[in-house]
């Protein structure tokens, strides 16, 4: 993510105070907002979400062991968070409410395009367009092998590829990988 | 150079509508599971001692018939038979002297224990053998809190030569 918090600011968090902590929440609840809206769709459960993700950070980032490790590590415990207060409020797969993106067609369309997507593929698209992550992060942060999430990358632009008049890019195979379709 | 589908996807995040961060609720919440962990903890930890207490107490007085219990009212509990002796929870040096008085080989007992570690029991079988157990402190708590080691006399435990031998140990991080 391009605008990701300062190594700075997590690093004063481990070793600061409450003060220090809640300025890293503040910097981070935008991105923890998004990923979750992204994900589920939900405003209420995207707010539910990122709220418990920012309280296990409260008691947990003094514990953290490098402060390089902190967005693999929060995006782990946001995409928990997320799928906790899905299974708990019973949530539709994907829920959009699409009034407070920007009213084009292109966007809306996008957000139609993902929510055909079982919630699987659509996290791995999440994190690795709309949160620029590799795909050697999003096994990080998903717990599951490299080659597995690249393989559900190709999936997913394979299914969004009509929907989106084949806007969707095709990946180098080095990125796809030998799993590609 | 950045795709469309990239750059659509970039685009729909920036347009997603923030609402404010509920920091009062994020700060509340955060200091009432505290305080909630805090006493869960403590009981938990309790729970785990007067139970462990208990079932070595019983295996003790199983495995050593006329066997004399005492539990004093500041000090652990203790057990002692004309062939053992056990004391439980907290045991004093004074303990730890008596047991090693009772013992037939030279016994060192173990140097360079994290500062704060106390015996949390011993055991004295016989007269060849000793179990000590230690309460480490600090992070050790965390995953090792428990530290036992058993001194043995070699005359009875080993039949080959035991001189041979020199056994250094050696903890991460300590």
């Amino acid at each position: 993510m391009s605008t990701f918090v300062a190594v700075e600011l997590v690093e004063a968090a481990r070793k600061g105070g409450s003060l220090e902590i809640e300025d890293l929440l503040g910097a981070v609840w935008p991105d923890a907002y998004r990923l979750v809206y992204s994900v589920l769709g939900s405003r209420q459960a995207a707010e539910d979400a990122a709220q418990e993700a920012c309280i296990v950070v409260y008691r947990s980032v003094a514990s953290l062991r490098s402060a390089a490790a902190f967005r693999v590590w929060l995006y782990r415990i946001v995409i928990r968070a997320a799928m906790e207060i899905r299974r708990r409020s019973a949530l539709p797969e994907l829920r959009l409410q699409t009034e407070g993106t920007e009213d084009e067609t292109a966007s809306i369309d996008l957000w139609r395009a993902l929510a055909t997507l079982p919630e699987h593929l659509r996290t791995v698209i999440v994190l690795r367009y709309f949160e620029d992550l590799s795909s050697r992060e999003i096994a990080s942060v998903l717990r599951m092998p490299d080659g597995t999430v690249r393989f559900h990358l190709a999936t997913a632009r394979q299914r969004l590829r009509p929907l989106l008049n084949e806007n969707v890019e095709q990946e180098s195979p080095a990125e796809v990988g030998t799993n590609a379709l | 150079m950045r795709s469309d589908f990239d750059s659509l996807c970039k685009q729909a995040r920036q347009d997603i509508l923030i609402p404010e961060i509920p920091l009062a609720a994020i700060r509340q919440t955060h200091l009432q599971r505290s305080t909630r962990s805090a006493t869960r903890r403590k009981s938990g930890l309790a729970g785990i001692l007067a139970g462990l207490s208990i079932v070595a107490v019983a295996a003790a007085a199983q495995l050593w018939n006329g066997a004399h219990v005492v539990v004093p009212a500041r000090t652990g509990v203790q057990l002692s038979t004309n062939t053992g002796s056990m004391v439980l929870r907290n045991p004093t040096g004074r303990d730890v002297d008596e047991a090693v008085r009772k013992l037939r080989f030279p016994v060192t007992l173990p140097a360079g224990l994290p500062a704060g570690t106390h015996f949390r029991a011993i055991v004295r079988f016989g007269t060849d053998a000793l179990m000590l157990q230690y309460d480490l402190p600090g992070a050790w708590r965390r995953s090792n809190r428990l530290f036992m080691l058993i001194l043995a006399n070699p005359n009875s435990v080993n039949t080959v030569d035991h001189h041979r031998y020199k056994v250094n140990l050696k903890m991460h991080g300590w």
